[in-house]
């Protein structure tokens, strides 16, 4: 009998191991290849295309340090760049918490909480560090909370792994909207993209330096000197990039410099405000929001239903190019409804027969395939500031613009996602009746029916 | 067939004795305040809150639904008649089995109104909805096979649901490990935990190696539980 249960025994308990390994087997396997489906409307927790593609060239390790506590942006942070190494072996990422493991924050400058750091894993020197605020925000409009981790990272990533840097120049000593007070999200998001921005004084240094990828001209109140004109053109001739902006904030167009370079192609900035009574931001007529032409740096913001705000806008006009290599395309304009006011002193703006009839462009792009020469005209500079560039997808914009420009079309950026769950709408009735039908009458009938089988029953 | 009837006659008996109604009615109410309180004080049409609540809530009840399953049998010396008659131990322990998550799954119908609700007054994100319900009937299925295996293991139902909430509440509180250990040990520890898992169905992300996961949890209780009744024949 004692023989016959330990045979059993034995059994019952290799079988039970057995089947454990066999379980246990089965889930690392599967461990190794996650499968997943989003079901969320907003595929919040599927990366964009641009961040697969991204992984998909690499071709550096990179080493992410995430400083977290434990608290709920951890898990945010995790279960996003969980689907980063699930996409790629290249990406090795570990938490830290900064208190229990100080030396390493100490070695890499973290002074913060949530704090996630990339490192091209053969030369830490290339590192960018993104902070919460750049990825925990809110939405100015709705105060809900947003978390744009995704763009972030993907841009940290593509930052510490690209090999040039492309340099970005934004021009200065006109008067030029300051770049040091006004421009220092525009300039952060172009760091962001992997860009190295700098100032440039065209006198100072003598010209536009030979690693220019893209100068930066934001609305110079003052005339350009010759030499300085002859700078800008000889780079724009030898196949350079420029990104000129110019807005009307500061009343009448008085200096001609711009004028000057763009009639080389018959392009010309309007001495006008843009007025548009029917497609405007809350109701203000002098912010336009201009509709997308069909071009590279608009499709996608139009796809994901970006607007661009442009306050104190200034119209563009321009003739279509006589030359075969020279292509100009607008990708900003108006409603019809819109005109160019040229009158600024003119407190009810109104439109008379000064005025230019809208629709009216406000983005043009003018390329020669000949040089390789690119230019981004905005009638507008307002949006690269850092009181505008937030709204809607100007920053989103001018980002696809700079990217365009050099080149770096892939570089689109991501929108981040906002958690937008749909809201409830009840009247204070409705609300009593569902708060009694969900907690006293379901609950209540299921005892009913119970009680009235039990005592039946009983009655039997 | 043999299954079938088994599966028959408990969940007669669930539904003849007042305790499924209590039960039910029970996870409802508490469900039903969690939903009403959260989707009348936030505005939001999501269920996600909710799902967690009704786990937890979840967690208390199935030890009371499932102790009796085994321990009655033996209590009442009906095992024996069981264990001799034609019908097989395995067709027993599921038909029990899934009598107890039968019981479950009709909370979890009537518990639809909710969506429904949310239908009606707005237009919700249905995916995490969908998820949810799928993560809430799993989690719930894993709990009812760790019950189940609780009350093979004695007579005494009262013991065998302590047991059961003692084995759950320890699945539960696994994941605070996490924070004490490092590394490997950490790793196992959050793969192990119920709790860890069932964030994904909350999301609205249904990920095939968390159903794997329940599955396998549930999978295992159950053949243990075969194991021990079958013991119980030959010692």
């Amino acid at each position: 009998m004692n023989k016959l249960r330990l045979k059993y025994g034995s059994n019952m308990v290799l079988s039970i191991a057995i089947l454990l390994g066999i379980l246990i087997f089965g889930n690392l396997v599967l461990a190794q290849k996650p499968v997943k489906w989003d079901l969320t409307k907003s595929k919040q927790y599927t990366l964009s295309d641009k961040t697969k593609q991204v992984l998909k060239n690499l071709k550096t390790d990179v080493t992410v340090y995430a400083f977290f506590q434990n608290d709920s942006a951890k898990t945010q942070v995790q279960n996003l760049l969980d689907e980063y190494t699930a996409l790629s072996k290249r990406i090795k990422v570990q938490f830290i918490d900064p208190d229990k493991n100080p030396s390493l924050a100490q070695k890499y400058g973290i002074t913060d909480y949530d704090t996630t750091l990339f490192l091209n894993s053969k030369d830490d020197s290339k590192r960018q560090i993104v902070n919460s605020y750049d990825i925990f925000t809110q939405s100015q409009e709705t105060g809900q909370n947003i978390f744009s981790g995704e763009q972030q990272f993907t841009q940290a990533i593509i930052n510490v792994t690209e090999v040039n840097k492309t340099n970005a120049y934004i021009i200065q000593g006109h008067n030029e909207v300051n770049s040091t007070d006004s421009l220092t999200t525009f300039k952060s998001a172009l760091q962001g993209e992997g860009y190295s921005v700098n100032d440039l004084n065209i006198g100072q240094a003598g010209g536009i330096p030979k690693d220019a990828g893209l100068i930066i001209i934001a609305n110079p109140k003052s005339d350009y000197t010759q030499q300085e004109m002859n700078a800008i053109m000889d780079y724009l001739k030898k196949g350079g990039k420029a990104f000129i902006m110019m807005g009307a904030e500061n009343g009448p167009l008085t200096e001609k410099s711009i004028n000057d370079i763009l009639s080389n192609w018959n392009v010309k900035i309007d001495n006008d405000i843009v007025v548009d009574p029917s497609r405007n931001y809350f109701m203000d007529a002098l912010s336009p929001v201009p509709e997308y032409g069909y071009h590279d740096i608009t499709d996608k913001l139009e796809s994901a239903n970006l607007a661009t705000v442009a306050p104190s806008s200034r119209s563009i006009t321009y003739k279509a190019s006589s030359s075969s290599n020279i292509s100009i395309q607008s990708f900003l304009t108006t409603s019809d409804k819109a005109w160019g006011e040229t009158n600024f002193n003119s407190k009810q703006a109104s439109h008379d027969k000064n005025d230019i009839k809208g629709p009216l462009t406000l983005g043009i792009t003018i390329t020669d395939s000949k040089t390789g020469m690119k230019i981004v005209v905005l009638g507008n500079d307002l949006m690269a500031t850092d009181r505008v560039i937030g709204l809607e997808g100007n920053r989103d914009l001018l980002m696809n613009s700079a990217n365009w420009l050099t080149n770096k079309t892939v570089q689109i950026s991501i929108s981040p996602k906002s958690l937008d769950y749909a809201t409830l709408f009840m009247t204070g009735k409705q609300a009593d009746y569902m708060f009694i039908v969900t907690v006293i009458i379901i609950p209540l009938i299921i005892w009913i029916i119970g009680g009235y089988v039990f005592f039946r029953r009983r009655a039997l | 067939m043999k299954m079938l009837t088994i599966y028959k006659r408990e969940l007669k008996s669930y539904f003849l004795s007042p305790l499924a109604y209590v039960l039910v009615g029970f996870l409802l109410l508490i469900s039903g305040y969690f939903f009403a309180t959260f989707v009348l004080s936030t505005q939001y049409a999501l269920m996600s809150p909710v799902f967690g609540n009704m786990v937890f809530v979840f967690m208390f009840i199935s030890p009371i639904l499932t102790m009796k399953l085994i321990s009655e049998e033996m209590k009442n010396g009906t095992d024996q008649l069981l264990m001799t008659s034609p019908l097989r131990i395995t067709d027993m322990v599921l038909g029990k089995y899934f009598a107890a998550l039968t019981v479950y799954t009709l909370s979890l119908v009537v518990s639809l109104i909710y969506p429904l609700y949310l239908k009606i007054y707005s237009t919700p994100d249905f995916g995490p909805i969908l998820t949810g319900y799928i993560g809430t009937f799993l989690m719930g299925a894993a709990f009812i096979a760790i019950g189940i295996f609780a009350s093979s293991l004695t007579e005494n139902q009262l013991i065998a649901g302590v047991i059961g909430f003692s084995i759950l509440l320890l699945f539960w509180i696994v994941s605070w490990l996490g924070d004490v250990f490092q590394g490997t040990a950490k790793n196992i520890v959050d793969n192990i935990s119920l709790l860890q898992r069932f964030t994904n169905f909350q999301n609205g992300v249904l990920s095939l190696n968390d159903v794997v996961f329940y599955l396998s949890v549930i999978i295992f209780f159950v053949f243990v539980t075969i194991m021990v009744v079958d013991k119980r024949r030959w010692s």
